[in-house]
């Protein structure tokens, strides 16, 4: 399809004069039947203010010359009560983020910026640290009345300097996987029912943009100069059209001559549509000019619910501050023209959102300008908006030269909010993730995918009970009342208060769950049954192997959890293997972990691969620091070697073997699982392996021990960690050295008395076959391993993070580097 | 001899249109000797740059710019041969500069005149040439890039765009060039080409691994002469883009490669590739034929040529900007898109005004009036034959049959609006866009 595509037209602005009446365009002669529209509708009294439609015109004779063509299957019908609108304004070229939302106050501005800086006397001040550029009067008067949200410090991952990069980036609103075909609002078109037609999405533009083409749709373009071809009435013109009309279709001439008709048959269509648009001279500006005919086609009525206009310009490597200031003003300029036309019932119904491939250099260059930088600020407009502040200004401090910022709100996470804010929802769909809602309007959760509104305090302190394993779900064969595989953004609802032994006042269940024969790589989240679903994910299956974690879930109001798939389909399983619950006395013993097992070099009695359908039992008390009493053990059980694709299960000693699988495994893979055990017969778990053989390798993590003082609090599920986003920790792979993670004081962990936090930790594309180890920040690094993932790899797993006096667990990589994110699920009281 | 056909599209694709006395032309000649005819340029002679459009003046600076389009659209629809004028535009499009950033009609008449020169000529030549031109210094700002705080802004274009593709080189490699480019600045008032010894960072770069005291200079011929892998990924950009510009877009390796290995054999002369492009069966194939949209600026040459209307009259400045190609105001710099970009409905919505505005022009006089004395079929074709439509497809042709056989049968002035909407709609079938 397209590729990005941005249009310079500051020539534009000089031309002010009227066109010349000479071979180009239509400029019709005086003739027979030499009567245009606009005075045809300047004699019928139809001028634009007011936002009046051609269809309240009477039955005069008039009105007869519009015939059928007012409205017909073309145009959308009418937007309902509940449609809203997003206007995006693309400010092309790299808006100067730091010269819009100016920080002030900090000398390290000043001291980067030079002389091409706003002094701090003539900023609009909006807290003691950042304030509006004097040419955004306008806009300010907007955010003190609690109508602009300013998202600071928005980037993506990786910074790209190229403009065609990053502006291919932007437009995709998907981040990865090679050049884009499509863009964020032409697959929200894409969504949207066929009842919305053609004119669901315009440019107000020459050229249709990258964001505004779809898989299958495409944005209309509107011209910015006024009238357009197919917008006479007389009957020979009628004609015309139809003719041009009937050379649509496929020729056998290629896909450009078939596009070509085509378009043209939608742009006679467009023009009938727009036309009452253009009655009034439009006035001069590049962007007010733009801003105006949108809100004039808004207030016509006719079907849009996206509409995009664009400033270009901003790509300021010399001369910048007279530059800056000049498009500054007139985006000032056309917000206030498009809320002077707009029509007032249509105020509360639109949103404006202004975006920029990228932001510029905190250093100035010698040319009085600024080079091609990172994060920048957005606006987000409207009535209906939660204004003030988000995310966070990029720091300035400790910045050579050659440095750019780091953004703190992933790009996807603004159009997102946006879209399940604002648009009806959809928005993890098309930008193909799951990203923290921002919130950005009143209201929030309004139309959006998620669940309920209701978020759930952190739980009562409680203690642990061991059940099962029992299967709970099986969407293979039935087993929890399903037998179809979870679709793209579903939720499948699983009662488990009440059913294999979870008692009535089970604060949290723990449910080992495996994904199977996923159609594409996806995210699943288990959340509290009606509770909005949260910003976490849970497992990260991919097609081709089944993929199994453990999970700590709250349980929702209802006595339920909720899985949810997020893209393509999946088949879930879950086996219950304990739960949480005030009235249980058995709390955690943490333990410094301690290998139990391991089958390659005889630890544990064994020195033989586990075949197939063969078990072992492993000794679990009196070992490790594992007390006589334990209830249940914490494990981390990985499967290394394995010959076969297959699967371990773990249960007591002495009992039957469940229905029930622990870690599932392919060949030429080490996988890790974390593992709730109960203990057995003489303190023993036993291990079964399914198909072909493997080895084993099991660490003890924890003991749930009758009368220990450590309970379980749950949390609603945070994210502490995202090396990715520089959440938690600096935005760069983990390489080398351990990183530190504080995890007391935020995601709803407490300052003080925590022992250990339950946190899922997920490996984001190793760049070789490694494995993490966490550990209490300040010991050593233990022998022992959390999670291990191949080169490339989304692998999570449950990880008992126990702290150091710091209140921080550490994170080491063995191989290459890796990004890690932390999930907190809740955490143990000392 | 060459079929009548194939030399038709080649004449389509390097002279805009195929002039019915150039078919006659080159017909009997062998497709190689039709191709050396074609890019026979020697044969437009030097061009003359008006005396207006070399001298600065800001008081009219507007009507300087118009004069420069309407300047440049009449070479492409009055010279000899006139695909010296079409890789004009090629080059006007990748070395990208605009009128609306450097401000000054003369400079960028006079970088013009420079991919006029060298249109056919030597790549590295060309892209040295190009990179001191005033308007290039202004437009990419090595016109004040200075040691110290180097402008990555021509540094970066100059590989990512003019010569070597995303991908072919590191953030450390644009700061390099950068700092290599300091000095390398325009004087003040008049904006020419200057080097400033004391502007110029003499200090070691580490550019493509090599560390030393790089000069702007060296960086071009490091990457289009000295290091023979970077040699190859720019010929092969080149011949890449150039494919996509006269053949079709998104060509195979296996027809862009050998190709490039053309124009590395021959030092990279502009000529042996564009010849080399024109001479591969692939070129004349039915992806090739189907391949292009006509551009703007090539619809209205089109228009210009088959109507005898002078270029300056067509209102490039204003209408051009409507159709989404202003000459001397390339969109970015990255140039123009392709095909599916000219394609939008308000683009389409200005083709189909400059159609209209030419038929009134085409009937003052009750121009085309004979059209009423022809048959209904005969008089479509006509007027298709007269705009250079030589294969009309059958739905198409059935359109303009019935649309023409309506407006004469329709109770008033059919005599006036049956010549007039058949020659407005024979301008916007979609074979007449089809370059």
């Amino acid at each position: 399809m397209l590729d990005p595509d941005i249009s310079a037209r500051q020539a534009r602005r000089l031309l002010s004069r009227s066109v010349p009446a000479s071979v180009s365009g239509d400029t019709r002669p005086e003739g027979p039947q030499g009567w245009t529209r606009r005075s045809f509708l300047q004699a019928v009294g139809l001028g634009l203010g007011g936002g009046v439609a051609l269809g309240t015109l009477g039955d005069g004779p008039l009105s007869a010359l519009l015939g059928g063509e007012v409205r017909d299957a073309f145009a959308g019908a009418p937007l309902g009560p509940d449609d809203r609108i997003l206007v995006t304004i693309m400010l092309y070229g790299g808006n100067d983020g730091l010269n819009t939302v100016v920080p002030y106050t900090d000398s390290s501005y000043y001291a980067q910026r030079g002389s091409v800086s706003i002094a701090a006397g003539s900023v609009l001040p909006l807290d003691s640290k950042v304030g509006l550029h004097p040419e955004l009067a306008f806009t300010k008067s907007l955010y003190d009345a609690g109508q602009v949200a300013i998202v600071q410090g928005v980037g993506y991952p990786g910074a790209d300097l190229s403009h065609f990069t990053s502006m291919a980036i932007w437009m995709n609103g998907r981040f990865g996987g090679g050049a884009p075909t499509s863009g964020w609002i032409g697959r929200w078109l894409d969504g949207q029912s066929s009842a919305i037609g053609d004119l669901g999405a315009a440019t107000i533009d020459t050229s249709v943009a990258l964001h505004l083409v779809g898989e299958q749709r495409r944005a209309v373009s509107v011209s910015p100069y006024g009238d357009m071809f197919g917008t006479e009435t007389a009957a020979p013109d009628a004609r015309m059209y139809d003719g041009l009309r009937a050379m649509a279709g496929s020729a056998g001439r290629g896909q450009w001559h078939d596009m070509f008709s085509g378009t043209l048959r939608t742009q006679l269509d467009v023009a009938r549509d727009v036309a009452p648009v253009f009655a009034d001279d439009v006035p001069e500006g590049e962007l007010v000019s733009r801003l105006t005919i949108a809100a004039r086609l808004i207030n016509a009525d006719i079907g849009l619910r996206m509409l995009d206009v664009s400033l270009d310009g901003f790509d300021d490597h010399d001369g910048q501050l007279p530059n800056h200031a000049e498009l500054l003003a007139e985006l000032d300029a056309a917000l206030r023209a498009f809320y002077a036309t707009l029509n007032p019932q249509w105020r509360d119904r639109v949103t404006l959102l202004t975006q920029s491939e990228f932001g510029r250099t905190p250093w100035s260059n010698a040319s009085g300008g600024t080079d091609h930088g990172t994060a920048s600020d957005l606006f987000v407009i409207g009535p209906k908006v939660r204004g003030g502040l988000y995310g966070e200004q990029p720091s300035l401090r400790n910045l050579d030269r050659w440095d750019r910022v780091e953004h703190s709100v992933d790009f996807r996470s603004v159009i997102g909010s946006v879209l399940d804010g604002w648009m009806g929802g959809g928005g993890s769909t098309i930008v193909n993730g799951s990203f923290e809602d921002l919130r950005l309007f009143a209201g929030a959760g309004s139309g959006g995918s998620t669940g309920g509104t209701v978020v759930l305090p952190p739980s009562q302190p409680s203690g642990y009970v061991a059940v099962g394993p029992t299967r709970l779900l099986d969407t293979r064969d039935g087993t929890g009342g399903r037998s179809t595989p979870l679709g793209p953004q579903a939720s499948h609802r699983l009662g488990v208060v009440g059913v294999a032994g979870v008692a009535a006042d089970a604060v949290a269940v723990v449910l080992n769950v495996t994904a199977v024969d996923a159609s594409a790589a996806t995210f699943v989240t288990v959340h509290p049954s009606g509770v909005q679903r949260p910003f976490s994910s849970n497992l990260n299956p991919v097609p081709g192997r089944a993929t199994p974690n453990l999970v700590v879930a709250r349980v929702g109001p209802d006595g339920a959890v909720a899985l949810f798939n997020n893209a393509g389909t999946v088949h879930l399983v879950a086996d219950v293997v304990g739960y949480f619950a005030p009235s249980s006395t058995t709390g955690l013993l943490a333990l410094d972990p301690a290998r139990l097992l391991d089958t390659r070099d005889g630890t544990g009695g064994a020195a033989a691969a586990l075949g197939q359908g063969a078990w072992i039992d492993v000794q679990v008390t009196g070992r490790g620091g594992v007390p006589a009493g334990a209830q249940a053990v914490a494990l981390n059980v990985a499967a290394t070697e394995p010959s076969a694709t297959s699967y371990l299960t773990v249960w007591p000693a002495g009992e039957a073997r469940p229905v029930a699988s622990s870690v599932n495994m392919v060949p030429g893979s080490t996988v890790s699982n974390m593992v709730f055990a109960r203990v057995g017969e003489g303190g023993k778990v036993r291990v079964y392996n399914n198909t072909g053989s493997t080895h084993v390798v099991i660490d003890v993590l924890g003991a749930f021990v009758p009368g220990a003082s450590s309970r379980f609090v749950s949390v609603s599920p945070g994210r502490a960690l995202d090396t990715r986003e520089g959440v938690g920790a600096p935005r760069a792979r983990l390489s080398g050295s351990a990183l530190d993670v504080g995890l007391t004081g935020r995601c709803g962990v407490p300052s003080s008395g925590v022992s250990a936090v339950l946190l899922n930790v997920t490996a984001v594309a190793p760049s070789a076959g490694t494995y993490v180890t966490v550990f209490p920040s300040g010991r050593g690094r233990p022998l022992a391993s959390n999670l291990n993932a191949d080169s490339g790899q989304v692998v999570p797993n449950m990880v008992l993070a126990r702290l150091g006096p710091n209140g921080a667990a550490s994170m080491d990589n063995n191989t290459g580097d890796v990004d890690l994110v932390g999930d907190v699920m809740g955490y143990f009281t000392t | 001899m060459a079929a009548v056909a194939d030399i038709q599209h080649l004449l389509r694709r390097t002279e805009f249109v195929a002039r019915p006395s150039r078919v006659a032309e080159l017909t009997p000649l062998s497709l190689e000797q039709a191709v050396d005819d074609i890019l026979d340029v020697g044969r437009n002679g030097v061009a003359s740059v008006p005396t207006a459009l070399q001298v600065h003046d800001d008081k009219t600076s507007w009507e300087q710019y118009v004069a420069a389009v309407g300047w440049w659209l009449g070479r492409m629809t009055t010279v000899a041969r006139p695909v010296q004028e079409r890789m004009t535009l090629f080059w006007h499009g990748h070395f990208t500069s605009a009128w609306s950033s450097v401000n000054r009609t003369d400079h960028m008449v006079q970088q013009n005149q420079l991919y006029r020169d060298l249109a056919l000529g030597d790549f590295l030549t060309l892209t040295q040439r190009m990179a001191i031109e005033p308007a290039m210094l202004v437009y990419l700002s090595n016109a004040n890039n200075r040691k110290g705080s180097p402008n990555e802004n021509f540094a970066r274009e100059l590989m990512e765009l003019f010569t070597l593709g995303v991908g072919n080189y590191t953030e450390d490699d644009v700061v390099a060039a950068a700092r290599a480019w300091t000095g390398h600045n325009a004087d003040w008032p008049a904006l020419r080409y200057q080097f400033f010894p004391s502007r110029h960072d003499t200090g070691n770069k580490t550019f493509f691994g090599t560390t030393k005291n790089w000069d702007g200079p060296d960086i071009i011929d490091e990457i289009l002469r000295a290091n023979p892998a970077k040699r190859l990924v720019a010929a092969r950009f080149i011949a890449k883009k150039m494919w996509s510009f006269f053949a079709y877009p998104g060509a195979a390796a296996t027809v862009i490669n050998p190709l490039a290995d053309v124009f590395l054999a021959n030092n990279l002369n502009i000529r042996a590739l564009l010849r080399a492009i024109l001479l591969h069966p692939e070129f004349y194939s039915t992806t090739s034929r189907q391949g292009l949209v006509r551009s703007p600026v090539e619809y209205v040459t089109a228009l210009c040529v088959h109507t005898g209307f002078p270029a300056a009259e067509m209102e490039m400045s204003w209408m051009g900007e409507q159709m989404g190609q202003s000459l001397f105001n390339p969109p970015n710099v990255a140039g123009w898109k392709p095909n599916a970009a000219w394609l939008t409905t308000s683009s389409l919505s200005a083709r189909a005004k400059m159609a209209r505005g030419v038929t009134w022009a085409l009937r003052r006089n009750d121009g085309f009036g004979f059209l009423n004395s022809m048959s209904v079929e005969a008089a479509v074709d006509h007027v298709a034959d007269y705009f250079g439509i030589t294969s009309m497809s059958a739905t198409t042709r059935a359109a303009l049959v019935d649309a023409q056989r309506a407006e004469r049968s329709a109770q008033h002035w059919a005599s006036w609006w049956a010549p007039t909407n058949l020659l407005t709609m024979t301008m916007l079938t979609p074979e007449f866009h089809q370059a």
